[in-house]
Order: structure tokens, then C-alpha cells, then sequence
């Protein structure tokens, strides 16, 4: 591991070309890499997450039927359908019964098929929905670590002081805003003054707020979305935007925001005073490429294990939504929707809950051995030599 | 002191405008009639029939004579009155109660269990009321409870914590019937499931778009795969052993070749694209003529992906969809129907009738005016006819489509004795016994909302009301045919306008008060006068008057 101290001393009397940069962060994460093949659990992540990957992507080779297809009065399917066991030749089944490898669900559509395409639609949420959250949270969180700790007088305030309007010249607008809006009678104007305040004022109040203390502002915003049960903010977040997979991502990924800003607050936090940011700052970079450049890549590691773990409980999430009927609708084949439909069959035909219930547990313990693995790997302070 | 004498004449003056102006506004909304007392005998009368209901008078004649004098001759009055809505409570607890708080939570009627105790959320609690008129409850205590979910309803069937349950689940009809345990009744499918189309949505505002869907599903298909043995495909929306079933009326066919081509056909005349994209709304709630909710309404929409007509399920909350339903907010849904009373005017007239909900959209009069004139016959011969009509119409111009006559059942542990499932829906326990213990604990689908059943229109309402109060004719047990009931005996003149009740006599109710001809008076006029201080209920709708005997008496102007 390299000292982090030595290398800005080095930066300072000698600035390191693109290409050094890289053959350091390589060399990082090369070593990553070498500690996480020799973690056997993460291996097994690994190899889970790939077979599901492979799985998704070729669902329609995979797939022996057309997911949404009723067997009901296709060929060689007779007799009352829906909820049948499995058919396997290779197990006993008769040759002259068409083959289904898990079974028929209450809609005599074949469960494997559904099964496998429902892959496609949980990944995706999964790594759509993490993504997402780690690009709006780390943001959220790099800004907020950055400015921390930063006052009116120091010299590092985030945005500058120019944006925003300053001294009286604010509370001029704020008072005269409203006061004209009472003061002017014809309607026309108060109306337009009236708008004009809402548009304005109130987001200049907010938008100054947030100039003036973006740490406090992001973080105690960042704790109300803690407070409540993620699941619950999610369902009440879909409540709001209406049933659908589109938007039952975005809520999970809304719900997950918190968590990426604080691990990026906090590694900020704890990369910023490093002596090689100071000699940056004391060499008036930019801030946006001080932290993007420089704090970004030290901070990224807490990161990329909380987003592989997240991955898992977006996975259960988009799970427990579609099962609640606030995600996937039908006829989307998705593992919590299937087993949603039927819940009330646990007893008549156990299989409809058992297949789509252990490819959850599957993908979700995937993706925690590989996210257990990587902490493991990309933690420093974990010497394994 | 001096601003209060200069005010003073402005007062009075402001006090004298107001006398003379709110008698004047008072006598502006005429009442169209209400309560009268005879010398202790009451009597509700409307001024005259043109407020738009069926009722004309309801008078106690003597102590335990009542008189009803209707607007319309009515064939189906004595079914109509066995019903659960119409049950006989005290005059004076309605009174007490103000006809709403105690009179919704702790109904007190002359039925063979009282309440006992309603635990909120979890169960009610009836015990056998000794001083019951008739056969007495065989087993002292009654316990409802309830669970959504059928598989949980079964799972304590089998462990014996219960002891008997409402709509086994469809998969299940099989286990039960194996299980040398339990014992399983099966109801009779006196109800359809239909695919209800709102005509006033576009493109369902063409005739052929609407004929296309009813050649376009495959009932069959529907009832052989998701519905209980006991189920028959619906030809049409009247159930088959109910009058007003007219065998003559041949259903469309289904044809999917036909319903594209009336698509196409429509798409040209009306300029809309094909394929339609439009919304199927429905409750996941498990009734008798819908035992699998979210499995149907998935092979209805790919049925329909099939013809051309590609829809987005919509699961809507239960309350939620009724009232959209009700108010025509919905383009496609799916809804069903369970007889209350055994006539053509239950299922027809509630539905596609002169006065029925904006559910299909807007009426037609080749529907309503022969639905107007068969119930107002008595003979059935006379009323046959114009079934015939009514029922070819709705055929022809599909405001819904009907998919199912659900069979449902009931389950019992097989030692229980005089277990049975009815037909309405209204299992009558005071006649089952139970040999291992003293009381008999049922689990159904819901908890009630409330417990005054004039205001109530859920069956798991309905079912407990049963039990607790009766009406003045009854249901046989386990059947349809109409019974006396607190009413001894009736009469009937020839125009079947003017129906005269014999009460029993020494009749108690739970409070040790007796019924007489008052109580029959109010617990009636209270639901008909929409003007009475005691016209509330629990949420005031009072469905099933409205439903059954038109329109409400000093009803509120509705502004159109």
C-alpha cells in the first residue's frame, strides 16, 4: 500500500504525469484484485453473479417457452392446467406430456421460463437502481464532506461568494417581494408578483440555505430519509408515483441515497486534511477537480462494497414492491410478482413459491459474499501478508 | 355603551329579518312527507308517489298489523323484505342511538345469538339469547372471525382452532373433499362474474367495439381452468335457476376471427388505432363468483392481447374500486354479483335498470323500459316476455360481458352437526352443533364495517347481522324459498300494491322490549326518509333501500 503522505510530498516538489497517476491506481487496484481471487467466498459471488448475468442475457435461448404464453389449448396440453408440478422426461415423466422443467404457474405459463426472464428484470433494478443512488449520493456526500467544517471567512467556501446575493442586498428582495405583492392592488401584478415570489424568492431562500451550510443542509436532509423504514419510504414513494417497475426502481434508489452520502461524507472527511489536498489547495486548484481527482479515487473504496451489498437488498426490495403489487404489473414475469400471485398456493402447489423464492436467495446471497469479499479485499488496514 | 344603543335597533331589525326569512326558505323545500302518530300507532307516509320512490305508506295498523302501500305493483316484495337490511330493530334504540354509534357497533335485534362482544380487528362474540321466540341456538356461544388469505383459513380448519370456514380457496376444494376430517359444502353459483365496459369511455362508445370483446373471451376456458368444481359458464347475466333466465337467449359465440374483424370494422368508422390501449381495473378479493382474482383478470388480458385490445391491470383497493365503479370511472372492470332475493329484478333492474349506477355508462332504453315493465307483473308467465327482451338487448348492446356463475362452498370439521353453506350467503349457525365444545367458531373473508345492516352491503357484514337480527320474513335455512319470519303471516291485494304483515306476538328483543308495529314503522322509515334526524347509519347510503324500493323520501336535490 503506498503511503498516501509520501506520494503528495512526492506530488509537491515533483506533480506526477497522467500516466504515473495510472500506474499507481493500477497497481492498486491490481492488488485489490489479487486479495479478492484469494477470498473463497467472494469467488463464489463472483461465479453466482456471472451464471446470473449469463442467465439474463440469454434468457431467450435459455427459456423453453415464451414467458407471457398460457398453455392452455397449446398442443399436448390437456385437462384442467394451471399449478402443475414439474415435468422433467429425464426424471420419469412421461415422454408423450410436454416437458416443463419447473412446473406450470396459475396461469399455465411454464414457471422456468419465467423464472429465467425474471433475471433480466431483477439485475437490472438491482444494478440500475444501486447505480443511480451511488451517483446521486456520493455527490451529495463528496459536497457535503468537502464543506464541512468550512465558514463564511474561510477562503475554501464550496461555491464562492459570488453567486449568491450577500448582505442586504438579500433581505432587501426577500421583504420587498412579498410587500409589493400586498402593497400593488391590480391582480395582474400581484398575481405575477405572486408567482414571481414562489419561483424566485422561496427557492433563493432554500438555494442560499444550502450555499450557506451545504454540509448541514445535505446531511440533516440525508437524516430525515433515514428515519424512516426504507421499505416504507419506498411504498410511500410509489404510492405517490404510481405502481410500475420505472418507478419502483426510482424509489428503492431514492431510499438508498442516504447511505452513499454518508460513506462519501465520511471518507472525505477523513481524506481531506491529508497534507497532499492542502499543498493542492495551496496551489489553487479548482475544487471540483480537488475533489473529483484527487478525494474521489481515496474515498471510492467504502463505496464499491456498499454499492455490491446494495445491490442484494435492491434486489429484495424490487422483490417485496412487485410482491406488495407496487412494482413489476402483470403479466411481467418478476420474481416477487410470481410470488405474490401465488401465495395462497403454498400448500396445493409449493413449487409456484419455491423457484422464484430461492432465485431471490440466490442472487441476494450472490452479490453479499462478493460485497463481504471486497471489504475484505479492499480494506487496507486488513494486512493479509 | 353609547355604540350598544345605536347598535340595538340594527340587531333587532337583523333578528326579525332572519325570523321571517328562515320560515320562508323552510316552507321553499315542501316536505314530501314523513312520520305521524296515531294515537300511539305511527305511520310514514309520502304526501304522494311523485318523489320517485316505491314505498307509498308504512302504517301500523293495530299492535302487530303493519301495512305497506307501494307505488309500483311489486311480485318480489316478500323476498325483497326477508332481507338481511330490513331487519326489525326497537324503535326506541334507534331513537336512543340517533340512529347512528351504539346502533352500528352493538346491534340489539330478536335474532337466536346477541352480541357479546365485538373485539376490534381480531373477533366478534354472540351468545345464545335464551328468550329467543323459535328454536333456540344449540350451542351457547358463536365466534366470528376472519382472514383474507384462504390458505390461512384452511390451515386452521385442519388444526382445529376452527370450526368452520367461508370460500375455501379454488385449489383447495379437492384437499378438503379427501380429508376425512373436514367436510365440504358446496354453494350453489347464484351469482355471475362479469367484465363490465363503461359506453361512455371512447373507443366502448361503439357497439362493435363492445360486441368484439364478448366474441373475443373465451368463458369456457376461464370457468374449466380457474373456477370450483359447482361453476357453469354464464350465457348470460342472469343465473340459470333464477327468474328471469331466458333459455332463448343464445350468447355470442366466441370467435376471435369475428371480434377482429368488428375491431377493425369499428376503427374505421370511429378513426381510433388498433391495437387499444386501455386499462382493466379490479379488487383482489375473493368472492363466490370470483375465486381467483388476479389469475382471471391475467388470462383476460392476454384473451384480449390476442383480438387486439391490449390493457394494463389495474389493482385497485376494494372500497376504492366499488366506488369508481359505482361513479363510472373505470373503462374495463371486473365485478360480480350475489343474489340477495331470488328475482330477475336483483340481478337485472340493480344493474342496467332506470335508476342503476353509471357503472356501464349511459342506460338504454331497450333496456331499461321492458326491465320497468316486468316488475311491475305479477304473474310470471305475463313477466316472462319482457325478460326475453331485456335480456336480448343487454345480449346486443353489452354494457358487460358475462364470464361465470361461480360454484363457492363452505367448510366445516366434519363432526359438526348441522353444517351447511346457503345459497345467499347467510349461514344460519344457531342450527349447527358442535359435540366437542360449546360454541361454534367461524372464520369468513372480512371483518364487518358495522353492524347496522340497512346501512351495510358486504356479505360478511350481512352474515352477522343474520345471526344477531331478523326481518320480518326469512330465507329458509340453506335455501331460497321465503319464510315467515317475525311476521306470522301475510297478505297481499290483488294489484300487489297493498301488503299486510301479522306480527308475532310475544316477540322480545335483546333488551327485553317487545316488538310491535311501531318498531316494523321505524326500523323502515328511518331508512326511507332521507329527511329523518335518524337517517344516518354508518356512512348514510343505505344501498340496498335505495336499490331495492327506489329513491329515498325528502331525499337531498341532487342539481344535475
Amino acid at each position: 500500500m503506498v503511503n498516501p503522505t509520501m506520494a503528495t510530498a512526492d506530488a509537491l516538489a515533483n506533480p506526477p504525469t497522467i500516466q504515473e497517476e495510472r500506474r499507481v491506481y493500477g497497481s492498486l487496484w491490481q492488488e485489490a484484485i489479487k486479495n479478492l481471487r484469494r477470498n473463497r467466498s467472494a469467488v463464489l459471488g463472483m461465479i453466482i453473479i456471472a451464471i446470473l448475468l449469463l442467465i439474463a442475457i440469454f434468457a431467450p435461448v435459455i427459456a423453453t417457452h415464451d414467458p407471457l404464453q398460457s398453455m392452455i389449448g397449446e398442443p399436448g396440453h390437456t385437462g384442467r392446467l394451471p399449478a402443475r408440478v414439474a415435468c422433467i422426461h429425464a426424471f420419469g415423466c412421461p415422454a408423450e406430456e410436454p416437458q416443463h422443467l419447473m412446473g406450470l404457474d396459475l396461469n399455465a405459463r411454464d414457471l422456468f421460463s419465467r423464472v429465467v426472464y425474471g433475471s433480466r428484470v431483477s439485475l437490472f433494478v438491482g444494478v440500475t437502481s444501486v447505480t443511480f443512488a451511488i451517483l446521486i449520493g456520493s455527490t451529495l456526500g463528496l459536497i457535503a464532506g468537502y464543506a464541512a467544517g468550512s465558514t463564511k471567512s474561510d477562503s475554501v467556501n464550496f461555491f464562492g461568494n459570488q453567486i449568491s446575493l450577500r448582505g442586504w442586498r438579500r433581505w432587501f428582495w426577500i421583504i420587498v417581494f412579498p410587500v409589493i405583492t400586498v402593497w400593488d392592488r391590480h391582480w395582474i401584478i400581484r398575481l405575477i408578483v405572486f408567482i414571481g415570489t414562489l419561483t424566485v424568492v422561496v427557492p433563493g431562500i432554500v438555494l442560499a440555505l444550502i450555499m450557506q451550510f451545504p454540509e448541514e443542509m445535505i446531511m440533516r436532509f440525508m437524516d430525515v430519509l433515514l428515519a424512516f423504514p426504507s421499505l416504507l419510504l419506498a411504498i410511500a414513494i410509489v404510492t405517490v408515483l404510481g405502481p410500475g417497475l420505472q418507478n419502483a426502481l426510482l424509489a428503492i434508489a431514492i431510499v438508498a441515497v442516504p447511505v452513499y452520502a454518508r460513506l462519501a461524507r465520511a471518507s472525505v472527511l477523513s481524506v481531506k486534511e491529508s497534507e497532499y489536498i492542502t499543498a493542492n489547495r495551496a496551489l489553487g486548484a479548482n475544487p471540483f477537480r480537488i475533489l473529483f481527482i484527487h478525494i474521489l479515487p481515496n474515498a471510492i473504496t467504502p463505496l464499491i462494497v456498499q454499492g455490491t451489498l446494495g445491490i442484494g437488498t435492491a434486489v429484495l426490495e424490487a422483490a417485496a414492491l412487485s410482491f406488495l403489487g407496487l412494482g413489476a404489473q402483470p403479466p411481467t414475469p418478476e420474481w416477487g410478482a410470481i410470488l405474490s400471485e401465488s401465495r395462497n398456493y403454498v400448500f396445493t402447489a409449493p413449487h409456484l413459491v419455491f423457484f422464484p423464492g430461492l432465485a431471490i436467495m440466490i442472487t441476494v446471497l450472490g452479490f453479499n459474499l462478493l460485497g463481504d469479499g471486497m471489504r475484505d479485499a479492499l480494506d487496507p488496514r486488513l494486512n493479509r501478508n | 355603551m353609547k355604540a350598544v344603543v345605536r347598535l340595538l335597533p340594527l340587531a333587532l331589525l337583523l333578528v326579525l329579518a332572519l325570523g321571517i326569512a328562515l320560515p320562508v326558505a323552510g316552507q321553499d323545500d315542501a316536505s314530501e312527507g314523513g312520520l305521524t302518530d296515531n294515537g300511539g300507532l305511527l305511520t310514514y307516509a309520502a304526501t304522494s308517489c311523485d318523489y320517485g320512490g316505491g314505498f307509498q305508506s308504512i302504517e301500523a295498523v293495530d299492535e302487530l298489523t303493519v301495512r305497506f302501500t307501494l307505488c309500483t305493483p311489486d311480485p318480489a316484495f316478500p323476498a325483497k323484505v326477508a332481507f338481511t337490511s330490513f331487519a326489525i330493530l326497537p324503535s326506541e334504540y334507534i331513537e336512543s342511538t340517533g340512529g347512528t354509534g351504539d346502533l352500528v357497533t352493538a346491534p340489539i335485534g330478536t335474532g337466536p345469538y346477541m352480541l357479546e362482544n365485538w373485539e376490534l380487528g381480531s373477533e366478534i362474540v354472540l351468545t345464545r339469547f335464551e328468550d329467543y321466540w323459535g328454536e333456540p341456538a344449540i350451542e351457547p356461544t358463536m365466534i366470528f372471525r376472519w382472514n383474507a388469505e384462504a390458505t390461512a383459513r384452511l390451515t386452521e380448519l385442519q388444526a382445529g382452532t376452527i370450526d368452520g370456514i367461508d370460500n375455501p380457496g379454488a385449489g383447495d376444494f379437492e384437499v378438503i373433499a379427501s380429508d376425512p376430517e373436514l367436510a365440504l359444502y358446496e354453494r350453489e353459483g347464484l351469482n355471475v362474474f362479469y367484465l363490465g365496459i363503461n359506453n361512455t369511455v371512447e373507443p366502448f362508445d361503439n357497439v362493435k367495439v363492445r360486441q368484439a370483446l364478448a366474441y373475443g373471451i373465451d368463458r369456457e376456458r376461464i370457468v374449466e381452468n380457474f373456477y370450483p368444481p359447482g361453476s357453469s359458464v354464464a350465457d348470460q347475466f342472469m343465473p340459470t335457476s333464477i327468474f328471469g333466465y331466458t333459455e332463448e337467449v343464445e350468447p355470442f359465440p366466441y370467435d376471435p376471427e369475428m371480434a377482429r374483424q368488428l375491431l377493425e370494422e369499428a376503427a374505421a368508422e370511429d378513426g381510433f388505432e388498433l391495437p387499444i390501449e386501455t386499462t382493466l381495473s379490479y379488487r383482489d378479493v375473493v368472492r363466490g363468483y370470483l375465486p381467483q382474482p388476479g389469475v382471471v383478470a391475467q388470462d383476460l388480458q392476454a384473451q384480449l392481447a390476442e383480438i387486439g385490445v391490449n390493457v394494463t391491470i389495474d389493482l385497485q383497493e376494494s372500497g376504492t374500486f366499488i366506488d369508481n365503479a359505482d361513479q363510472g370511472n373505470l373503462s374495463l372492470h371486473l365485478l360480480g354479483w350475489g343474489a340477495d332475493y331470488t328475482d330477475a329484478t336483483n340481478f337485472l333492474d340493480y344493474h342496467f335498470g332506470a335508476t342503476a349506477s353509471a357503472q356501464f355508462g349511459d342506460k338504454f332504453p331497450e333496456i331499461t323500459e321492458p326491465l320497468a315493465q316486468g316488475a311491475q307483473l305479477a304473474d310470471p308467465e305475463d313477466r316472462y316476455p319482457f325478460y326475453v327482451e331485456a335480456n336480448t338487448a343487454v345480449r346486443d348492446l353489452v354494457p358487460m360481458i358475462p364470464i361465470a356463475h361461480g360454484g363457492s362452498g363452505t367448510a366445516f370439521r366434519a363432526d359438526i352437526e348441522g353444517a351447511h353453506s346457503s345459497p345467499l350467503g347467510n349461514e344460519k349457525f344457531s342450527v349447527m352443533e358442535d359435540p366437542d365444545d360449546d360454541n361454534i367458531i367461524w372464520m369468513q373473508n372480512g371483518e364487518p364495517a358495522g353492524l347496522y345492516c340497512a346501512d351495510e352491503s358486504d356479505g360478511e357484514a350481512l352474515r352477522v347481522c343474520e345471526q344477531i337480527t331478523e326481518a320480518l320474513l326469512s330465507y329458509e335455512t340453506a335455501g331460497t324459498a321465503v319464510e315467515p319470519g317475525l311476521a306470522e303471516s301475510w297478505e297481499a291485494s290483488d294489484d300487489l300494491m297493498t301488503w299486510t304483515f301479522n306480527l308475532r306476538p310475544g316477540v322480545s328483543f335483546h333488551d327485553g322490549s317487545t316488538l310491535d308495529a311501531n318498531d316494523v314503522v321505524m326500523s323502515y322509515g328511518v331508512q326511507w326518509d332521507a329527511g329523518s334526524p335518524l337517517h344516518v347509519g354508518r356512512d348514510g347510503s343505505f344501498t340496498y333501500f335505495a336499490a331495492l324500493f327506489g329513491g329515498f323520501l325528502n331525499a337531498p336535490e341532487v342539481t344535475e
